[in-house]
């Protein structure tokens, strides 16, 4: 009998297409017999058109459909049609945007009469423009049951025409048997678009039928079935949950019942892992889509129930038939690879790199020397423990410790308060896991690495500014022997010595972070790390950022996260102070609150943190001159760097420049204006913050406007560079001095900051509690209390010191304090023991102490010698030179009540997520750009040919 | 942030999942360049080399506002002065407690060996003191020292506003060893103490009482200097005093034939009240008994007040006498320091229109000097020491009464007026039982001072007008306490003297060490 063919026609909003569609049909070499155009809830002309096509052709007719969906169109037109008279009716099934080539239809009878076991057959689905291009040609499953597509985008050489039968073929253009389709109930309705075709066929397959593609029938089509029935073109991530979508339905439908529960309940942790892996592969879209499938099929399934039924229903054949159609092993693994391949490829048509070999480029000799001057200047830290003094106490001994004080909860600083911790808390913690056998070890590390590590960063950062090889150089040891960082290095400010490592990296990473996730969310991490070191620099950096990003509209998607990380991290502190009422001090400087002389505003931007000139006045003053002499002298040496950073405005590559001065401009700002914040109280002098952070970046821009500089005076650019290095040397010769001498405050230690005595006692009780008294310049005295074997560096809490009132602990301990160290009525036994205090300290007295100073000293020593409840240690003074009073009786183990307040869960589950995706994004997984370096002598110019847009 | 110009310009890229047969289509690709390139390179000469002239204007432009802005924002950081901002914790001013007001009258006369001149290591006490004490708001607890050879009482008075503590004993002898009559304040204790006073020489028995009130042990050591400079002795320091204890020592265990000696204790942990005991035997006649209280710290400027000359004739006579050459008055000066002192030593008698000597005494590094002061007509003396160095000092008088018969023991004594701290605003004393006790007030400054002498019986205050660079000298009932008022920066003292009889002790006002103190984070 003549197979009778009814075509199905589902449009949604499609008038643009369906005219060609329309009459593509009407051309077919063999004509259908009956139309059915259905009209699915479309909002512009497409149901008059399908009315007046329908009115003008016999045998056609138009209805209407809800739904939405292909299938649900599809169904409906079924539903009108009278009842199948054979196995040889078939349905063949079109969306508004695909027309058959003419030769289709007879095509994909030919295929199908002679087969009667063939119930569903399927054409090549062509690009309308070129229809050598196949779109999709047959598809399957993998063992796990993913859906593959055998032919995506890919050019049509005959080379798919050998295998007809597959597994699967896609909705679009398919040909069915009437009979199977009405025992199949048609599409399932919960796959509205995806992988419809697929399980349709899967299902025909399981009944015994055979399903095949035809390689000479063509269908063209516009746009991917999951566009169907949207106002506005699918993105890929929609794409891809979609697909996770139907491919977890699937499952459900498909598995063994005994199975279900345990699909079930691997939803979220899969979903968890495959995001993992989307982060890993840099797709940070598909994450969100992952977790939406997931809960949706987790709670919203859609039809499951019937779609097992039906598959029970019909179910002829067990799995093992379809087994060998699906794409396992040796085949799947090509095919995976050829799809990587084919997306590295597009990346390959990015253009190279150039810029300065590490290796052959002179980087490495940079750090060397860097290095070699790292090692002169810190001979006396090798094989330190512990370098103390100025602003560095000694790490905490355990890792546990070290970790526990990151955490919010409760502070350890002073009585104890509960408050949250510093972010700089969590660096340091991990700086000590580093050299987690004694934390201590890992800050000796940093110091005497510090020079090499920041020549190394600022090599890196400045091949983004030039291509030769000289300016890196000459940058990579302006940075490594900037005055901020050989200040910081000397006073012991390890936040802003951390800060000055990590700008280049960050500055690195923001640039490259424009076509790079990876790149972008490094630098989100080092925004992080940087504002934790110092939160001085916060403003700066954000502002760079945005500027950045205005710049760079396109890379928006990539930038627009990176103060995400540094978000999660401060959101704590950030919250805590602003519900105190304490906004500013969030910028508070972590660590050790160390009082320094502030210089004057020329004084910054002559690079001096604090004042002295770096050093020079006392040369001055030692010779005979003025000590404005030293001022002056400095700005003579660091003359050359600025006449070269500003000459780059005025040079070949100027739009590098702006930039560069605008970041100097931000860092001088910075640096004034944290001069002028005070938050803090070192005693009884009140401390501004340090504007060392700032003129690092200060220096910076300076720096990487003279690379463009250099960059661009070719043979002249040598022998400016050689200036500028000799002349900002010789700057901060003084500052290297001091320090190769030791003559500044930080100095190698054993990591004791109490006396031995109660050290010694500390090994064994870890929370002995101590209290000391220090005699302040001005006749006061201050009050705090230690615990364990002394103050570390991770139990400072800017939480604390910036509290502008005493809190109700600090006011009893301070009234104690000023009864212990005053003949006084006072009997301090029980305040003493319920603050658990075992040892009194007064802090050897300081070279140079005033009157005053020596005064309280002797006033608080012989208050504490006539106190009954103390009795002396040592005959009250130790070897160090402190004096220690012991409380006789006094229990070590008594543990002031320490309540264990764990923090706010969720508030550290979101900070740990978004760590957690930033790391796993920043984990580089796609293959680097290619790197070429300039082959070019200075003074030779690479070819005009490809380079004459440059200069814009 | 700098473009890198590290890349050869491309078009757009193009997204992963367009295929890569669109690249073919990129207009500027390299492969499309080189035919069309040098047609547009003829014509385009002329075109570049104007755009390159307008590129260099532009940077011209973009340097000079460059140079300008960098000008501009040095200027501003360097010359615009910007106000600081926040402030931070200030500390807590901590008032210490009130403690009890506690002090140590030094107890009786004590004599090595007992009545029977046995046992002569120990020293005991010779009768007893009669001690009078007040406090200016509530009662006064007074106790013995447990132990304590001297019998030495500690009064104590609860802690209160304002509250001022003041005691003193007396002692009057009629032995045959021991004669005299002994007058001293109750002290604070404190840690530091300078004793000037007292002789080792044969007759002369000189004892250091320390005393510690306080709950805690005190360690004490001592430093003596002589006419011959320091004196080292075993067992000068690390002499434990026991909390609520006394330890009595010999000074002349420390140093024998000591002429002029001068003492300083200095205490640890606990603290202590240090006095000396003198007593002096001619032969087998008794010259006197004393209490020497601790002097004034070492200063430039010294003043001893109601230093009382007993005149020439009493004493003149007597001089040349074998043993009686320590009848004569004298100035002790003592320099603890390195450098050697210039003293001018200036004795102005406390009768108006009187005149005053001055005498300048070179006082060597490192020791003392007894300097013999000629004897003035009797009365009542301010002597005030100036030096270059910080000196300590003391002065040394003596009454004689001739024996009324060839059995009886002539009628001696002597005192040691020790230099007076100054006083501050408030201070209480107390005139011991005694014989016509007089207050001396000295007023060192240039202007007159108008303080308040309130009894503690009577109901009203007293008004005393000190003149400048005066003395002003005033009759007190014996055994009662006063509170002196509006008294800062003068210098005072209680003197006693009767037929055979003279002693005298500073007033002090209550130690600093209660202030309040402020403690900072």
């Amino acid at each position: 009998m003549q197979p009778r063919v009814t075509a199905i026609v589902v449009a949604h909003n499609g008038e643009e297409h369906l005219g060609r569609t329309l009459a593509a049909l009407s051309a077919q070499t063999r004509p259908v017999d009956r139309t059915v155009l259905v009209d699915v809830e479309s909002g512009d002309g497409t149901a008059a058109l399908l009315d007046a096509a329908a009115g003008s052709a016999p045998a056609a007719e138009s209805i209407r459909a809800t739904g939405r969906t292909f299938g649900a169109g599809a169904r409906a037109a079924t539903r009108t049609l009278p009842p199948a008279e054979g196995a040889d009716e078939w349905i063949w099934l079109l969306a508004a945007d695909t027309a058959p080539e003419p030769a289709a239809l007879a095509a994909l009878l030919g295929a199908v009469e002679v087969a009667p076991s063939v119930a569903i057959a399927g054409p090549k689905v062509v690009d309308r423009d070129d229809h050598a291009l196949l779109l999709e040609y047959g598809g399957t499953m993998t063992a796990l049951g993913t859906s593959v597509a055998l032919v995506d985008r890919e050019l049509d050489q005959a080379q798919f025409d050998r295998d007809d039968d597959v597994l699967g073929v896609g909705a679009t253009g398919m040909l069915v048997r009437r009979h199977v389709w009405d025992s199949l109930e048609g599409f399932d309705a919960g796959l509205p678009s995806t992988d419809s075709g697929l399980d349709l066929s899967v299902r025909a397959r399981l009944a015994g039928h055979r399903v095949v593609r035809v390689p000479s029938a063509r269908v063209e089509r516009v746009s991917p079935p999951q566009d169907f029935g949207r106002r506005r073109p699918t993105r890929v991530s929609t794409r891809r949950r979609l697909a996770r979508r139907a491919q977890l339905h699937r499952r459900f439908a498909y598995a063994p019942g005994a199975a279900l529960p345990i699909h079930w309940l691997a939803l979220v942790p899969l979903a968890l892992f495959r995001s993992i892996g989307h982060l890993l592969a840099k797709r940070p879209s598909a994450v969100g889509g992952e977790f939406a499938a997931a809960f949706a099929a987790a709670f919203a399934p859609r039809g499951v129930g019937a779609a097992r039924g039906r598959i029970r229903r019909h179910r002829e054949l067990g799995w093992a038939a379809v087994a060998p159609l699906r794409l396992t092993g040796m085949a799947l693994r090509e095919r995976r690879s050829s799809l990587r391949e084919r997306a590295e490829e597009t990346r390959a048509g990015e253009a190279p790199l150039v810029r300065a070999e590490f290796f052959a480029g002179g980087g490495i000799w940079t750090v060397l020397i860097a290095a070699a001057l790292g090692a002169g200047l810190f001979w006396w830290l090798i094989g330190a423990s512990a370098v103390q003094g100025g602003g560095l106490l000694p790490l905490s001994g355990s890792i546990g410790e070290l970790w526990s004080n990151a955490l919010g909860g409760w502070r350890e600083v002073g009585v104890g308060t509960r408050g949250p911790a510093d972010p700089f808390a969590v660096l340091l913690a991990l700086l000590g896991s580093i050299t987690f056998w004694s934390p201590s070890v890992a800050i000796v590390t940093l110091w005497i690495v510090a020079l090499p590590l920041a020549a190394l960063g600022a090599w890196w950062c400045a091949t983004r500014m030039s291509r030769r090889a000289w300016p890196p150089a000459v940058a990579a040891l302006l940075w490594a022997l900037a005055p901020p960082l050989l200040v910081a290095l000397g006073d012991g400010r390890i936040g802003a010595v951390i800060a000055h490592l990590a700008l280049p990296w960050f500055v690195l990473a923001l640039i490259e972070g424009r076509r790079s996730w990876s790149a972008a969310a490094t630098a989100g991490l080092l925004l992080a790390v940087t504002a934790a070191a110092a939160p001085s620099l916060l403003p700066a950096l954000l502002i760079a950022w945005f500027g950045w990003l205005v710049t760079h509209p396109r890379a928006l998607h990539r930038l627009i996260a990176v103060p995400l990380p540094t978000l999660a991290v401060f959101a704590p502190l950030a919250l805590a102070q602003l519900g105190r009422g304490t906004p500013l001090a969030i910028f508070a400087d972590p660590g050790v609150v160390l009082h320094y002389a502030a210089s004057s505003g020329w004084g910054l931007s002559l690079l001096e943190p604090r004042d002295g000139a770096n050093g020079w006045e006392a040369i001055a003053a030692a010779v005979g001159l003025g000590h404005v002499y030293g001022q002056v002298l400095v700005a003579a040496l660091l003359a050359p760097l600025a006449a070269t950073a500003l000459a780059a405005l005025f040079l070949r590559g100027s739009q590098r420049a702006i930039p560069a001065l605008v970041l100097a401009l931000l860092g001088l700002l910075t640096a004034v204006a944290a001069g002028h914040l005070v938050l803090v109280a070192d005693g009884a002098d009140a401390v501004a913050l340090w504007p060392g952070a700032g003129l690092s970046l200060f220096w910076m821009g300076l720096i990487a406007s003279g690379a463009v500089a250099l960059q661009s005076l070719d043979r002249l650019g040598v022998l400016a560079g050689v200036i500028v290095l000799v002349c900002s040397a010789i700057a901060v010769g003084p500052l290297g001095v001091g320090l190769a001498l030791r003559q500044t405050p930080a100095q190698a230690g054993t990591g004791q900051t109490l006396p031995a005595a109660v050290g010694a006692q500390a090994a064994s009780t870890p929370r002995i509690t101590t209290l000391v008294i220090t005699p302040l310049a001005d006749g006061t005295a201050s009050a705090e209390i230690v615990r364990g074997s002394g103050a570390a560096l991770d139990r400072q809490s800017t939480w604390v010191a910036t509290n502008p009132r005493l809190s109700a602990d600090e006011r009893r301990l301070a009234t104690l304090a000023g009864n212990l160290s005053s003949r006084s009525g006072l009997d301090p036994r029980d305040q003493l023991r319920d603050l658990g205090i075992v040892y009194v300290v007064v802090p050897k007295a300081v070279d140079g102490a005033s009157t005053e100073q020596a005064a309280v000293r002797v006033r608080i020593t012989e208050a504490l010698d006539g106190t009954a409840a103390l009795t002396p240690v040592g005959a009250g003074q130790t070897r160090s030179g402190d004096a220690l009073w012991r409380v006789p009786g006094a229990e070590p183990a008594e543990i002031p009540a320490a309540p264990s307040v764990a923090p706010a869960p969720v508030l550290t589950t979101v900070q740990l997520i978004v760590l957690g995706a930033t790391v796993l994004l920043a984990v580089p997984t796609r293959r680097r750009r290619r790197v070429v370096s300039e082959t070019g002598l200075p003074g030779e110019d690479p070819a005009d040919t490809f380079a004459e847009d440059e200069d814009a | 942030m700098p473009e890198p110009t590290n890349e050869q310009p491309t078009g757009e890229q193009p997204a992963v999942e367009q295929p890569t047969v669109e690249q073919s289509a990129d207009p500027k690709s390299p492969a499309a360049k080189p035919p069309a390139a040098k047609p547009r390179r003829d014509r385009s000469a002329a075109d570049s080399a104007a755009r390159r002239r307008a590129l260099a204007g532009l940077r011209a432009t973009t340097g000079g506002v460059g140079v300008l802005v960098a000008a501009a924002a040095i200027a501003a950081v360097g010359l615009l002065p910007l106000p600081s901002f926040g402030e931070p914790s200030p500390g807590l001013s901590v008032t210490p407690q009130r403690t009890a007001l506690q002090q140590v009258c030094p107890g009786a006369i004590l004599r090595l060996g007992d009545d029977t001149g046995q046992d002569a290591g120990t020293a005991t006490a010779v009768d007893g003191a009669v001690v009078r004490e007040n406090a200016t708001v509530g009662s006064v607890d007074s106790t013995g020292l447990p132990g304590a050879a001297s019998a030495a009482r500690v009064i104590t008075s609860a802690p209160a506003e304002d509250a001022l503590l003041s005691g003193a004993q007396s002692q009057r002898l009629s032995g045959s060893d021991l004669t005299g009559f002994a007058a001293a304040g109750c002290r604070e204790a404190s840690s530091t103490a300078w004793l000037v006073g007292g002789s080792t020489t044969v007759g002369r028995t000189t004892l250091l009482t320390l005393s510690n009130p306080t709950g805690v042990e005190a360690t004490v050591a001592l430093r003596i200097w002589g006419e011959n400079g320091a004196v080292s002795a075993p067992g000068m320091s690390g002499i434990i005093v026991p909390a609520r204890s006394q330890r009595v020592l010999s000074l002349a265990g420390f140093a024998q034939n000591l002429a002029s000696p001068m003492v300083e204790v200095v205490s640890r942990g606990g603290q202590i009240v240090a006095a000396l005991q003198q007593s002096i035997t001619r032969g087998v006649d008794p010259g006197g008994v004393d209490l020497i209280g601790d002097t004034a710290a070492p200063s430039t400027t010294q003043t001893i007040p109601g230093v009382q000359m007993p005149g020439p004739d009493t004493v003149g006579a007597q001089l040349g006498e074998d043993g009686y050459a320590d009848l004569a008055s004298a100035l002790r000066l003592g320099n603890p320091g390195t450098e050697d002192a210039t003293v001018d030593v200036a004795i102005v008698p406390e009768k108006k229109g009187a005149e005053a000597t001055t005498q300048r005494i070179p006082v060597p590094a490192g020791t003392t000097v007894d300097v013999p002061i000629e004897e003035q007509p009797v009365g009542a003396y301010t002597v005030s020491l100036e030096s270059d160095v910080p000196v300590v000092g003391a002065m040394r008088t003596s009454v004689f009464s001739p024996a009324a018969n060839a059995q009886a023991a002539p009628k001696t004594d002597f005192e040691w007026s020790v230099a007076a701290p100054a006083l501050a605003e408030r201070s209480a004393f107390t005139a011991a039982v005694g014989d016509a006790p007089q207050l001396h007030l000295v007023n060192p400054g240039r202007t007159a001072v108008s303080a308040t002498l309130q009894s503690a019986q009577a109901a009203k205050a007293s008004v005393l007008e000190v003149p400048a660079r005066g003395t002003l000298t005033v009759p007190l009932t014996s055994g009662s306490s006063y509170t002196l008022g509006d008294a800062a920066g003068l210098i005072g003292s209680v003197s006693y003297r009767g037929s055979g009889a003279v002693a005298g002790y500073v007033i002090a006002s209550p130690g600093p060490t209660s202030s309040p103190i402020t403690i900072r984070r």
